[in-house]
């Protein structure tokens, strides 16, 4: 028996508005409410909501035999909260068909797993799990770290947290000739935990290459996608995806969800295979062997490593001084500047200041809200002054 | 394959980029076997006893004579420098009478001072014209006043060429909207550029402090002085102990040093006045930041000069050569309130200055004369082949 374990990543970041620095924002009023709304509207008219309800279909009318994961991040749920609750009630209703699992992430979509201090990691997972016990009244027991980040020192914070499970990149980097398509633990010692790693062939295959007509193998159909995974070796085939991959960047015209309809059905041809959840991989195989990374693996970028984020001076500058205001955040104890230090630390507004160029400059610009990266940057360490300049005013009350 | 081109100026003795340009194109042309006849007019005040002929043999320069009685290599002084205007109309109707070049595959002619005589050759040798534009009246003029009868002239250059090169996209859209130009006639090709006296770039230390923000250029309205010294006084609302350097001179420089004043930030904003091209390096080495809001730039080969030597650059977004530009920070010529906030965050932080700087001049090196002229053989090809001469053209 061979698991086809899907997990969708939902996640939006807060938009930064044009902060300049001779006119700071009131309070911390640092984002782009208008463009925020309006493509949180978008994208829950194109992907979220026709998506939630063609899975829900699937779920109930195969009673549960096809199942899906799903990781929500904080930033996501606190703007459907206040611009969508139609996309949040979609997601409540998926919940209660009993077939549908949320993972644990950050509740900023942060990279404050890689700080040497590991304490603000551990506040950020707390806050995303009273956020989804809140909202779904579960509690997740999977672990997925922002862009599937992951490396030693994470795992063990994740494991001491008391995850069974942890899904990150299925990257040769630390596979060598090994495949994804198996379940593996930490190499420390006495390590429990469970790694999950996506097979990325087949889940670029959908998520990147599905209507891309010079592939070779376009059109994908459900018929021989399926076929791929039935003579794919291996316990659990991953096939992790942005959720948006469905309607937004792969528009319906391109046959999307009809691929995704008819999915179920042609992985039903196939008996030895069958859908199952991250923690059910999780609980039902065992490592056949031990991973080991020393240095941050991610999905993102041909590097599949965090250099999507921390590559340029300018990038670690933005990290390293929020990492800095850790200390004077805490000091004042103002939930409000935390919580807006906390938003400016999702990753993306790192990810809009990337200047590498060769083929990702692209999707960079794809997802980025600027012209340039250094007005990214500009705008991005103009919030940050603002938000260190506040605090220091309110230490010295 | 042979081109008659009709300029007006050539190194050593050039006023401005134009003679650079036609230097470049035709020693890059001639590179790929293309014979070229250059034509322009004959300059004697400037020139002295030598030649331009003298300095070059890649090409044959027929120097044209003010007065139809002188010999071509005769050296009494014409008449072309009494007035600008007087000239440009004088030299046009002499190079109709002078003009030889008659195996010829193309005639290209350079900006409006060549159109007359142009047109009167393409209608009477039957030849295919090529026209550059460098700049149009609208940018020199910064849409301030621009003179109708060179207006008039652009517009039956660009309308009655067979092939238009703009020396950007930004100059085609110009063209097209301002002239009513044929979109499918006017083909975008950028400059070249050679950095041999300021390409210290790598080794810049953008740790160093300088504290300046450079404004280098000619001081005229199309440069848009004003907006630099408006964004210099936002600037200094925040950070009084910024400095600007003003340098370049111009028509608009008295007007700039009263607008210091009556503003109050004389004292933060020190005017050099003419820079040397040998002095330019150490501008670039002292200083911090360049600023250049033109209100309507061609191209900007400056632009590029700064870059390639490491400075931080800000643009307005009606540059030429911005639009192929990534690694610049660009803000509308008349949003002095962005311009601040760039010059403010560049001044504050190394890391912005690093990037921009280093990855600005990798950049700025990427721009080649080889393309240009690559790109300008494609357009003679392309003319040629639709009057089924396309063999002629070197590959």
């Amino acid at each position: 028996m061979t698991a086809v374990c899907l997990y969708f990543q939902v996640h939006q970041p807060m938009r930064l508005r044009r902060i300049k620095s001779f006119q700071p924002p009131p309070g911390y009023d640092y984002w782009d409410e208008t463009k925020n709304r309006a493509i949180i509207d978008r994208v829950a008219e194109k992907c979220y909501l026709p998506t939630n309800a063609l899975i829900e279909e699937q779920v109930r009318k195969s009673d549960g035999w096809f199942r899906v994961a799903y990781s929500l991040s904080g930033v996501f749920l606190e703007q459907i909260e206040r611009y969508r609750p139609d996309v949040v009630e979609s997601f409540v209703s998926l919940a209660r068909t009993g077939h549908v699992e949320f993972l644990e992430e950050t509740y900023y979509h942060s990279l404050a797993g890689l700080w040497d201090d590991q304490s603000e990691f551990r506040t950020q997972v707390e806050e995303h799990r009273e956020t989804i016990r809140r909202l779904f009244g579960k509690q997740p027991v999977v672990f997925r770290n922002t862009e599937l980040i992951f490396d030693n020192r994470i795992a063990s914070t994740v494991e001491g947290l008391g995850y069974q499970a942890i899904l990150t990149e299925g990257t040769e980097r630390i596979l060598g000739h090994r495949s994804p398509n198996h379940v593996y633990r930490p190499a420390r010692a006495g390590s429990k935990l469970k790694v999950l790693l996506k097979n990325y062939r087949l889940s670029d295959d959908v998520a990147f290459r599905f209507s891309t007509p010079s592939w070779s193998e376009f059109p994908l159909t459900a018929d021989k996608y399926a076929k791929w995974l039935a003579a794919s070796p291996g316990d659990t085939i991953n096939l992790f995806m942005d959720y948006e991959t469905f309607g937004e960047h792969q528009w319906p015209e391109t046959g999307i969800f009809e691929f995704l309809r008819h999915l179920p059905r042609e992985v039903a041809k196939h008996p030895h295979l069958g859908f199952a959840l991250p923690q059910e991989v999780a609980a039902a195989r065992e490592p056949v062997d031990t991973i080991e990374v020393p240095r941050a693996i991610s999905w993102a970028d041909a590097e599949r490593d965090v250099s999507a984020w921390l590559h340029n001076k300018m990038q670690h500058h933005c990290f390293e001084k929020l990492r800095t205001l850790a200390a004077s955040v805490h000091k004042a104890g103002d939930p409000e500047l935390t919580h807006a230090w906390r938003l400016l630390q999702t990753s993306d507004h790192l990810y809009y200041c990337t200047t590498k160029d060769l083929g990702d400059q692209d999707i960079h610009a794809y997802f980025s809200p600027y012209d340039s990266p250094y007005l990214a940057f500009i705008n991005y360490e103009n919030a940050i002054d603002d938000l260190q300049s506040k605090a220091e005013r309110l230490l010295r009350r | 394959m042979k081109v008659a081109m009709l300029g007006w100026e050539f190194p050593p003795f050039i006023a401005g980029g134009l003679g650079l340009h036609c230097l470049e194109l035709t020693r890059g042309l001639a590179r790929k076997n293309v014979a070229i006849d250059f034509y322009m007019p004959h300059m004697a005040s400037i020139e002295g006893p030598l030649r331009v002929a003298d300095s070059h043999s890649h090409l044959r320069i027929i120097e044209v004579e003010s007065d139809p009685s002188m010999s071509p290599y005769g050296g009494r002084p014409g008449k072309y420098e009494e007035s600008f205007n007087d000239a440009v109309s004088l030299y046009n109707r002499r190079l109709t009478k002078v003009f030889d070049s008659h195996d010829a595959d193309v005639i290209h002619c350079h900006d409006w001072i060549t159109v007359p005589a142009a047109l009167e050759l393409r209608r009477r040798t039957h030849l295919p014209l090529v026209l550059t534009v460098h700049s149009t009246e609208f940018d020199r003029s910064a849409g301030l006043n621009p003179q109708p009868w060179i207006e008039d002239i652009e517009r039956r250059g660009v309308r009655g060429a067979d092939r238009v090169i703009a020396v950007s996209r930004y100059t085609k859209g110009l063209l097209e909207t301002t002239y009513g130009a044929p979109p499918d006639r006017v083909i975008p090709v950028h400059n070249g550029v050679s950095f041999t006296r300021l390409s210290d770039g790598p080794d810049r230390d953008y740790d160093a402090r300088r504290g300046t923000v450079l404004f280098l250029s000619r001081v005229s309205r199309q440069k848009g002085p004003l907006y630099f010294l408006q964004a210099a006084e936002r600037v200094l609302e925040v950070r009084p102990d910024a400095r600007f350097v003003f340098a370049g001179e111009g028509h608009m420089l008295p007007e700039c040093i009263e607008y210091a004043f009556e503003r109050g930030i004389a004292d933060r904003v020190k005017f050099t006045g003419f820079v040397p091209s040998e002095n330019m390096a150490a501008f670039y080495a002292q200083n911090e930041i360049y600023v250049l809001p033109s209100v309507s730039e061609p191209f900007g080969i400056s632009i590029l000069e700064a870059m390639a030597a490491g400075l931080p650059t800000i643009v307005s977004k009606t540059t030429g050569v911005g639009e192929a530009l990534a690694h610049v920070l660009k803000a509308d010529y008349w949003d002095t309130d962005e311009m601040a906030d760039m010059i403010l965050r560049l001044l504050d932080s190394p890391a912005l200055r690093e990037e921009l700087g280093r990855n600005g001049a990798k950049e700025a090196h990427k721009f080649s004369w080889d393309a240009t002229c690559r790109r300008t053989l494609e357009v003679y090809a392309g003319l040629l082949a639709e009057r089924g001469k396309g063999m002629a053209v070197p590959a």
